[in-house]
């Protein structure tokens, strides 16, 4: 949190600075009250008028420093939440794909709104309370002390007083907003997951029975914002009260001081002062401790907290002429075992059709081979270099992806093949073309140049897998990871796209449950997967033995 | 929505009682006070130290009344949000099904997040403080017309001219809180997005350029919110100068009458400490009321999201299925691009249909007409003779079922996700697991059907979750079941197992758009239909 803030120092500087204008304000105005006060004691007409006259001036002064106040803070504060949107982000998108897949997306998303949203409310805010409030305290009690120094130092103990019992508040405080917090994450996942699912809802007339769960779910969560609130609320309010029994204490203190000769422009002085004094300390400790809390919300949405980390160095390229070897592989998924001392190997520029019945480990086998996985034992090597030493990126560049899901991004259709990389557009086209998407393409008005709605919500399913494919082409790139890649698409257009992958130069593994014939024999083996162990076929073999 | 929150206000009533009490009792304090300065100046010590214990007392009485207002104010802002979150969503539950489709669920949860929020802090607190703030005025009102008329009119004029002043200068706010929310939507949109591409962003190398990306869309955010920073400082500072004026301006007169003798100074003092209370509230209503008032443009955009535009009135109760679904030159528009164009068709009662066509082509758009998602934009549908579009949803949808490709599964038990809460015999459920295929998977949880299903069954891999919405399809016993692509993500023995045991259903009309065509079963099927080009041929 510090660092946030010191960021940009000089301007965090001026931000303090700019919380300290109020005070000097505030001193100003009672100083003039208590003149004015006074001169029904001096009862001189012309004295009252310039006092008049002053006043005026310090009302414009006065409204001059609140704007220039207000202006050095807000943009201090907009470029600091600004940040810290970015930092929460990063975390997100910094962490390992194992460890982003533990939690829901909606977890995510209520970090990096609802999360932000608190703390923008919460902490600036807070922040400047504090430190006006500190400000004020401080030089209320300077003055005074030169004033009275019994008096001071009564004001200065009961301060201390209250000041303890505030801090008592301080525990359960932090207890509640972060209940708060978790609880509004697990609202929005729950949340999320219903709209998901509210189509197939209603077609089954069973939509009351999530509306009674999403009724409960929003009464609970009020109730905890409720607990909270009200705690915050009775906290503010016992302190205030205490401050206001002090305030009638020293008004009747000083009173009695009038009796003794003092002037009533002094005694209204430091009764104002005194003011100053117990009101500011005894709202301060809340604050502190509501400030406190937003900073614990900070860390949580921004703080690091990666589990697995390899102490390998990660140095080596990716480099894939001859084969990757899978040496003596076990791999256990949340405690179920998946495979046993598999080995086998995967040549350069072959195709490898994988096999297996329903969550036998085929997904789990690519997430090994793409390096997404990393806490198998056994051995991966590429070219006899141990898969845990070579660097992420370097293997990202070699690789591709046709999956089932397939993402869009909001833009033209153009960027979601080439993902931003720079490509010869003629490259680009010609992938579309292979890809089978020229009927999609003439269907557009802008072509290629056509934008897509939220995750391409306007095309078909077919259309969409056909973009993945186009993605995969135009990267040609090593090595080509397919997951039910034609299983949107007709068999017509299937038997195009699976030819064009099976002409592809890369090394293909691919999973399929789709048979085109003449097309499919055209993989070169087959790797079956059962009970753990893989079983490697010649694919002419697999074909005539195996009946489809 | 703004009807829905209404209904919370006798909460808001009891809140409100509690503060004037609390106000009342603040206000005989001050009073106290102004007996306990003159006394001084007077020294009048026996009557000072009288009024001074009195004072105390009273202070003892504020404690509990400050700790009900605590709680009657959460008690409040609580009742109005439940009601109007329950509101929003019990309005979303009924929206029809494209037209929820045809926004993101996005939007809805920024509704349910964002929006929420800021109807909490600006409109409920809003409306809390305005109350607490008449209040104040009230009491004050009444104890500093107890000892000067004169200054009091005076006080209430300056107030009432700055009050005007506030509420006009508040009014170019409420643009920009929508254009804020809007902002909102957008940016939550954004992530949702980019969270569920996470793998290909890694894959691609893309983290700079999505990091880019989101940089912007917080900046515009962050920025917008500055800009309504900005015109808040003219505004408050703008009314702040006007309360110093009025502060001092009735300190002026007080000070004066005070000098001529007309008042004590013990009461001026208590004019001051009430004046505060007249005119401090006072700038609290023009820091309120434009938020408030800004807040109504949130609540049109809301209420707009929930309204049903679709308001045909559905007539017929549709009990059983008996002949046959006629497309009678059935044409189908999504707004300007035709899909569908003079379609005709039969499907009757016990038979098997395959539709298959390229994707695109409109096999979706077909089953979302049968499906009732959609009405025809020319022609008609017509089930056993009557028009489909008079047929009421909920009567329409219990004598279909459907199995979609993306399966929607609930945190509950595998037997619930399977069965949808209805009540069905264990050697049904039982049978409709073994047609489905789902025997081994089940067998091989440790609780079987009890195993309790997570986080949209994340663990469980596609074909399983096909096979659980073919089971449910199964189970059903509807009279009419659609598949839309539902064998795509299962290996082909198990697919064709599957078709074949829907093939042999009696009496059950199967409606299948699919990809996956195998030529043994192809023949089994009474028709073949292919959407291509804006129709359908057999």
């Amino acid at each position: 949190m510090k660092e946030l803030l010191l960021k940009r120092k000089s301007r965090f500087i001026l931000y303090v600075l700019a919380c300290f204008i109020p005070v000097i304000d505030n001193v100003l105005i009672n100083l003039s009250f208590s003149m004015l006060i006074g001169s029904i004691q001096v009862r001189n007409t012309d004295y009252f008028i310039r006092l008049i006259f002053i006043a005026i001036g310090l009302i414009v002064l006065s409204t001059t420093m609140y704007i220039t106040s207000r202006f050095m803070r807000i943009s201090f504060m907009r470029d600091t939440l600004l940040d810290v949107r970015l930092l929460a982000f990063d975390k997100i998108l910094n962490s390992s794909y194992k460890n982003f897949s533990k939690k829901s997306k909606d977890v995510y998303i209520s970090n990096l709104i609802n999360d932000i949203n608190i703390f923008e409310s919460n902490f600036f805010l807070k922040l400047i309370n504090v430190i006006f409030r500190g400000g004020l305290y401080v030089v209320s009690l300077t003055i005074i002390s030169f004033m009275d120094i019994k008096f001071a130092i009564i004001a200065f103990f009961i301060s201390i007083l209250l000041f303890f019992i505030s801090k008592s508040f301080e525990k359960r405080t932090i207890e509640l907003q972060e209940e708060v917090s978790k609880y509004n994450e697990d609202f929005a996942v729950d949340i999320s997951n219903t709209f998901n699912g509210l189509e197939i809802l209603k077609l089954n007339n069973i939509e009351d029975k999530f509306l009674s769960k999403a009724l409960n779910s929003i009464t609970g969560l009020e109730r905890k914002k409720f607990t909270f609130n009200v705690y915050s609320d009775k906290q503010r309010r016992i302190m205030e009260l205490l401050g206001f029994a002090f305030l009638i204490g020293s008004l009747i203190y000083l009173s009695t001081l009038i009796g003794k000769g003092m002037s009533l422009t002094k005694v209204t002085f430091m009764v104002q002062l005194s003011n100053g004094c117990i009101w500011n300390i005894t709202s301060i400790l809340p604050l502190f401790n509501q400030l406190k809390s937003s900073a614990n919300i900070f860390d949580k949405i921004t703080k690091n907290d990666e589990e697995f980390s390899s102490d390998l160095v990660k140095e080596k390229d990716f480099i894939f002429k001859n084969e990757i070897e899978v040496k003596n592989l076990s791999f256990d998924y949340e405690g179920k075992e998946i495979f046993r001392d598999i080995s086998f190997k995967i040549e350069k520029g072959k195709k490898y059709l994988l096999k297996g019945s329903s969550g036998s480990g085929k997904s789990t086998l690519i997430k090994l081979l793409s390096m997404i996985y990393e806490d198998y034992q056994g051995e991966i090597k590429v070219d006899g270099v141990d898969y845990r030493e070579i660097k992420e990126k370097s293997l990202n560049d070699n690789v591709s992806f046709i999956y089932q899901d397939v993402f869009l991004f909001e833009d033209t259709i153009y960027n979601n093949i080439a993902l931003y990389k720079p490509y010869d557009e003629k490259k680009v086209l010609d992938a579309a073309l292979k890809a089978g998407l020229d009927s999609l393409l003439k269907k557009k008005e802008e072509g290629i140049n056509e934008m897509l709605l939220e995750n391409g919500k306007n095309l078909s399913g077919g259309e969409r897998q056909r973009i993945s494919i186009a993605r995969a082409i135009v990267k040609d790139c090593q090595i080509l990871f397919v997951d039910e890649g034609t299983s949107s698409l007709d068999e017509e257009l299937g038997r195009k796209v699976e030819d064009t992958i099976l002409s592809l130069e890369s090394t293909v593994i691919a999973i399929s449950h789709r048979y085109y014939e003449g097309i499919t024999e055209k993989y070169d083996y087959v790797l079956e997967i059962k009970n753990g162990q893989i079983i490697e076929y010649d694919a002419d073999e697999y074909f005539m033995e195996v009946a489809i | 929505m703004k009807k829905s929150i209404k209904k919370s206000w006798p909460y808001l009533g009891l809140a409100l009682l509690i503060l004037l009490i609390g106000a009342s009792l603040d206000g005989y304090v001050t009073i106290k006070i102004m007996k306990i300065i003159d006394a001084a100046l007077d020294g009048n010590m026996v009557l000072f130290r009288e009024e001074a214990l009195k004072t105390f007392l009273i202070i003892g009485l504020l404690f509990p009344t400050n700790i009900l207002a605590s709680y009657t104010k959460g008690l409040f802002i609580l009742k109005s949000l439940v009601k109007s979150k329950i509101y929003y969503i019990e309005k979303l539950f009924d929206k029809n099904i494209n037209e929820f489709q045809s926004e993101n669920n996005a939007a809805y949860l920024s509704a349910m997040t964002n929006d929420m929020n800021t109807i909490e802090t600006k409109y409920l607190e809003g409306l809390y403080e305005v109350g607490n703030s008449f209040i104040g005025f009230f009491v004050a009102f009444l104890v500093i017309a107890s000892v000067s008329p004169i200054a009091l009119f005076i006080g209430i004029g300056i107030s009432i001219v700055s009050a005007i002043l506030s509420m006009l200068v508040g009014k170019p706010l409420q643009n920009h809180e929508k254009h804020r929310s809007d902002l909102f939507q957008g940016y939550t949109s954004y992530i949702k997005e980019v969270l569920g591409a996470f793998q290909i962003i890694k894959a691609n190398n893309l983290n700079e350029k999505i990091k880019e990306d989101f940089y912007n869309k917080s900046k515009d955010i962050q920025w917008k919110g500055y800009v309504i920073d900005k015109i808040y400082t003219y505004i408050v500072s703008f009314q702040q100068m006007l309360m110093y004026c009025a502060h001092f301006g009735i300190l002026f007169v007080s000070v004066f009458m005070a000098i001529k003798g007309s008042i004590t100074t013990g009461a001026v003092i208590l004019i001051i400490n009430n004046m505060g209370r007249v005119v401090y509230p006072l700038m609290n209503l023009s820091e309120w009321f434009p938020k408030i008032f800004s807040v109504k443009s949130l609540f049109e955009k809301l209420d707009e999201s929930l309204t049903n535009h679709d308001n045909y009135e559905e007539t017929i109760d549709l009990i059983g299925f008996n002949k046959s679904i006629e497309f009678n030159n059935v044409s189908f528009s999504y707004d300007t691009n035709e899909v569908l164009k003079d379609t005709n068709l039969s499907l009757l009662k016990g038979e098997k249909y395959l539709v298959v066509g390229p994707s695109g082509g409109g096999k979706s758009t077909l089953l979302r007409l049968l499906r009732k998602y959609f009405n025809p934009t020319k022609g008609e549908i017509l089930i056993d003779g009557k028009n489909l579009k008079d047929v009421k949803k909920e009567s329409y949808f219990k004598n279909i079922s459907n199995v979609e490709q993306q399966v929607f599964l609930f945190e509950d038990t595998l037997r619930n996700n399977i069965t949808l809460y209805k009540d069905f015999r264990e050697e049904e459920i039982n049978l409709a697991i073994e047609r489905a295929g789902l025997r081994d998977f089940v067998n091989g949880l440790q609780n079987g059907l009890d195993t309790i299903i997570y986080d949209n069954g994340k663990n469980i891999s596609g074909g399983e979750r096909s096979r659980v919405a073919i089971a449910r399809g199964l189970l059903s016993k509807s009279e009419i079941i659609f598949l839309d692509e539902a064998f795509a993500s299962l290996d082909a023995t198990v697919a064709r197992e599957i078709e074949n045991t829907l093939l042999n259903l009696e009496g059950i009309t199967v409606i299948n758009v699919s990809h996956v065509i195998f030529e043994e079963t192809k023949e089994k099927y009474d028709k073949v239909f292919v959407v291509k080009n804006k129709t359908v041929f057999d």
